[in-house]
């Protein structure tokens, strides 16, 4: 293996390159010549008995290296050695940049304004203290710490007069429960003597006597301590039921936000009880909160439809909500003065009122819906013979044709309008949208005007075939519409002069 | 005696020789230098302010108080005012301006006896929510405090009974990743450690182990909290995974010990890598271990709830760099690399470890 020339023994001339002679290299033996050398080791050998031990002069990394690197590995490990000292020049180096950079920047924090400070959220609501919880779960671990404390408190008087009255198995366990209590989250306030159940035949207190206890002292209105025993029934073991019981108790005393929490917990054990919703409206009602009241009381209804308390409760809180809420179903119906078309307005309130009653749900009354309905028929009538009062031309066919149908079945006003309108201006009114049952309508009234005005009727169909598309529409016509036009003009006196023209007109109705 | 493995260095750059008890040190966020908490030799508490000057350190201020100083905090306050925190061997709890030592910004009576270990969070700007001061002293009561709230704590967790209270050793901030969310864990001298919630304001998980814990950091304050690492007496630490909680079993557990056989007095996090971190020995030394997470971190059991898989931990670096224990440690949170300890030999130390952006 090759050896750097410093790592070799001292003397040793292996692998080098051939050197001056042994006698003249000082430098091999540390400065002294050769001869010296060798006088100071038979000297040595002389005095010790012994060759003397050779010592490495240098104890280094370099020799820490060899020892290491005896393989190729050496060549790494230098490699190694050399790159934790870059590596550490560089960190260094590193650290007189980062140090000038963040005394610029603590410069500038320090001369920052105190507005540029965030926002702080608001101080911790204070949460009730809670005390440490009772000794840890696993018993091997900790109880050596309990109930070496319980072993020096325990008082053997005590415990001998106890065991007479056959007290003290009762009275240790209830007080071992009780430390458990202060971890669950039980109301606050508690009563300062704490109520203990008295044992008659000396059974351990459990969740069910606990609660039955509180049941009793709730009859006795001594409602405090009703709400220890419950509590103290959840922490044994948490039922919906214990839960109501304590809600109930904490309505009686007034707290009613305790007892909307507890309600709510005996529904989230069973979502069936009647009661927790029940009494969960009223703690919502005392609290203001109407809408989630209705809500509770109706679910509670609909869990127990034909408990007469409840729907009570129900229509009380829903009186209250409205109320709260000011709404106001409508008391006042509009009354509008009939004239001409007021027995129609009756029959159509009548078909109304029968529609009406078939598709009631039972929440609005009938009458008020059919009445609304006459009322509105009843405006439109009025407003309908405003417009007949005054008539005004026409200038488009939508115009005409709203009029038109607006008249309904009234010919003479319909006969009045086309008087009103002049016949030339008929084919700009209707352009080319003049409907095949319009026309055909249009004509019917003139049937009943052509006696008293033949010229307008004679304008009036010479200017209906300027219409745009009459021809189209003349040919689509149904056969009972060709005779009502053949009627007009049979009905029609031929005039004297223009005979030619009229009969071509004629001809381009088709009759 | 040069380094020839490839793994982080840790070197003394700077060691300065006091006249007094080194309780704590700590760096003034986003500066180069440190504040210094201790006891002088009359028994009066002292705070010393240094700068890192190239290759030494600039004693810029120092001040004498009544009472000898325990442990201090800056993670309640804010970037521009740098403020102090300290508990002392008399149960006060103050605020300092690091500019005006002369009085203290706040002050309380927060303790009978004195004050053990404190945390601060929510003030710097990262995090959510208040910012708090947790304290936890000898006799057993874990409290937290806001610094705009005089005289009462925010939230308290105090024994049952006074007769069964055991000194709180050690307590840490963490999970606190939204306004309301926040969790204290604290680590007592018979080896409880319990999880306390600040938005409930019970305990949400509790353990114990088999001796007393002198040292309990979350990795990170203002994330979901992810992991725990507890170090105890006689060289044990555990590494608690936090991610998943088993109904039963709580948090899953790693336990490593330590070569030294030592107490380990604390455990310090980087704050560049929650991965790494730094443990204290007792015998003078500074292990840095690197925690790997396993592939699965958790995994469904027998009933199908699911518990927390730990991956593991290896040493990275361990150097003996005193003769008493190092009870001081603190990572600068500006500088990767860069930390300040003190030991008990009154001795003050910067420490610089290489190579851990690479590990």
């Amino acid at each position: 293996m090759f050896l750097p020339a410093y790592l070799k023994k001292r003397g040793s001339a292996e692998g080098l390159p051939r050197r001056a002679p042994l006698a003249a290299r000082k430098s091999c033996t540390g400065g002294v010549g050769i001869g010296e050398e060798r006088a100071r080791r038979c000297a040595y050998r002389q005095e010790h008995g012994r060759v003397k031990k050779h010592r490495w002069k240098y104890f280094d990394f370099r020799v820490y290296v060899y020892l290491l690197g005896c393989g190729e590995g050496a060549m790494d490990a230098q490699k190694q050695i050399r790159e934790n000292t870059q590596e550490l020049h560089d960190f260094l180096r590193g650290l007189q940049d980062w140090e000038k950079e963040v005394k610029n920047k603590d410069n500038e924090l320090k001369t920052k304004s105190q507005d540029q400070v965030k926002e702080l959220r608001p101080v911790r609501e204070k949460k009730r203290a809670q005390a440490q919880a009772a000794p840890s779960v696993n018993a091997a671990k900790h109880t050596y710490d309990y109930f070496r404390d319980k072993w020096d408190k325990f008082d053997v008087d005590a415990a001998l007069r106890e065991v007479d009255e056959e007290n003290e198995q009762e009275k240790v366990a209830s007080k071992s429960k009780e430390n458990d209590y202060a971890a669950k989250g039980t109301p606050q306030t508690f009563s300062n003597e704490a109520v203990q159940p008295d044992f008659e035949k000396g059974s351990l207190p459990d969740a069910v006597t606990e609660k039955e206890l509180g049941n009793e002292l709730f009859k006795e209105k001594k409602y405090v301590q009703a709400i220890e025993c419950y509590s103290r029934s959840i922490g044994l073991h948490p039922t919906a039921v214990a839960y109501a019981n304590r809600a109930m108790a904490l309505l009686k005393i007034r707290r009613y936000e305790d007892a909307e929490m507890d309600c709510s917990e005996a529904i989230a054990l069973d979502d069936r009880y009647t009661k927790a919703y029940a009494r969960r409206g009223t703690a919502r009602r005392e609290r203001d909160k109407l809408l989630g009241a209705v809500e509770d009381f109706e679910f509670a209804l609909r869990l127990e439809p034909h408990n007469k308390d409840l729907q009570k409760q129900y229509e009380e809180a829903k009186a209250l909500y409205e109320k709260k809420n000011a709404y106001r179903p409508p008391e006042d119906k509009v009354t509008l003065q009939v004239q001409r078309s007021s027995i129609k307005a009756v029959n159509g309130a009548e078909s109304m009122k029968k529609t009406s009653s078939q598709t009631s749900n039972g929440k609005q009354p009938v009458k008020d819906e059919a009445a609304m309905q006459a009322s509105t028929i009843r405006a439109a009538a009025t407003a309908m013979n405003a417009v007949t009062q005054h008539m005004v031309a026409p200038k488009t066919s939508y115009e005409f044709e709203t009029l038109w149908r607006g008249f309904g079945d009234d010919v003479g006003t319909k006969a009045r309008l086309l008087k009103l309108m002049d016949p030339n201006s008929l084919p700009k009114v209707f352009r080319d949208a003049l409907s095949a049952t319009l026309m055909v309508d249009i004509i019917r009234t003139l049937d009943t005007m052509v006696n008293e005005d033949t010229v307008l009727v004679a304008q009036v169909l010479d200017n209906l075939t300027k219409v745009g598309r009459f021809s189209m529409t003349i040919m689509c016509l149904s056969h009972n519409d060709k005779s009502v036009i053949q009627k007009l003009w049979e009905k029609l006196p031929a005039p004297v002069e223009d005979l030619e023209k009229w009969e071509a007109l004629r001809k381009k109705y088709r009759v | 005696m040069a380094d020839a493995r490839n793994a982080p260095q840790i070197l003394q750059h700077v060691s300065k020789t006091l006249t007094c008890t080194i309780y704590d040190t700590l760096w003034v966020p986003s500066s180069a230098r440190f504040v210094l908490l201790g006891s002088s030799a009359r028994s009066t508490g002292t705070i010393q302010v240094y700068e890192l000057q190239g290759n030494d350190v600039n004693k810029l201020d120092e001040v004498d108080k009544q009472f000898s100083f325990k442990c201090g905090t800056f993670g309640a306050s804010d970037l521009v005012n740098r403020q102090l925190a300290t508990g002392d061997f008399k149960g006060n709890l103050q605020i300092w301006d690091l500019e005006r030592l002369g009085y203290p910004v706040y002050h309380c009576k927060a303790h009978e006896t004195i004050i053990n270990a404190i945390d601060g969070v929510g003030g710097s700007g990262l995090g959510f929510g208040a910012p708090e001061i947790v304290t936890g002293s000898r006799d057993g009561r874990v409290c937290v405090w806001d610094p705009r709230q005089k005289d009462e704590p925010v939230s308290s967790f105090e024994p049952e009974r006074a007769d069964a209270a055991r000194d709180c050793w050690t307590v840490a901030f963490g999970n606190s990743y939204n306004d309301e969310e926040r969790c204290v864990a604290a680590g007592y001298d018979n080896g409880d450690i319990k999880l306390f919630d600040l938005r409930t304001g019970s305990v949400r998980w509790q353990t114990t182990v088999r001796n007393g814990v002198c040292g309990v950091e979350f990795d990170r304050k203002d994330v979901k909290m992810n992991k725990l690492v507890a170090t105890t007496l006689e060289a044990t630490f555990h590494v608690y995974d936090m991610r998943t909680h088993h109904p039963e079993n709580g948090y899953s557990s790693l336990t490593e010990k330590v070569s030294h056989g030592t107490t380990i007095w604390g455990v310090k996090h980087l704050p560049q890598n929650r991965d790494i971190f730094a443990v204290l020995g007792g015998d003078g030394s500074v292990s840095i271990y690197k925690y790997s997470y396993p592939d699965q971190r958790s995994m469904k059991d027998v009933d199908g709830k699911s518990y927390g898989v730990l991956g593991q931990v290896h040493l990275l670096s361990s150097k003996v760099l005193s003769t008493q224990p190092i009870g001081a440690f603190g990572w600068s949170p500006d500088k990767e690399g860069l930390a300040v300890l003190g030991s008990f030999d009154q001795c003050l130390r910067v420490g610089i470890v290489t190579k851990l952006s690479k590990s």
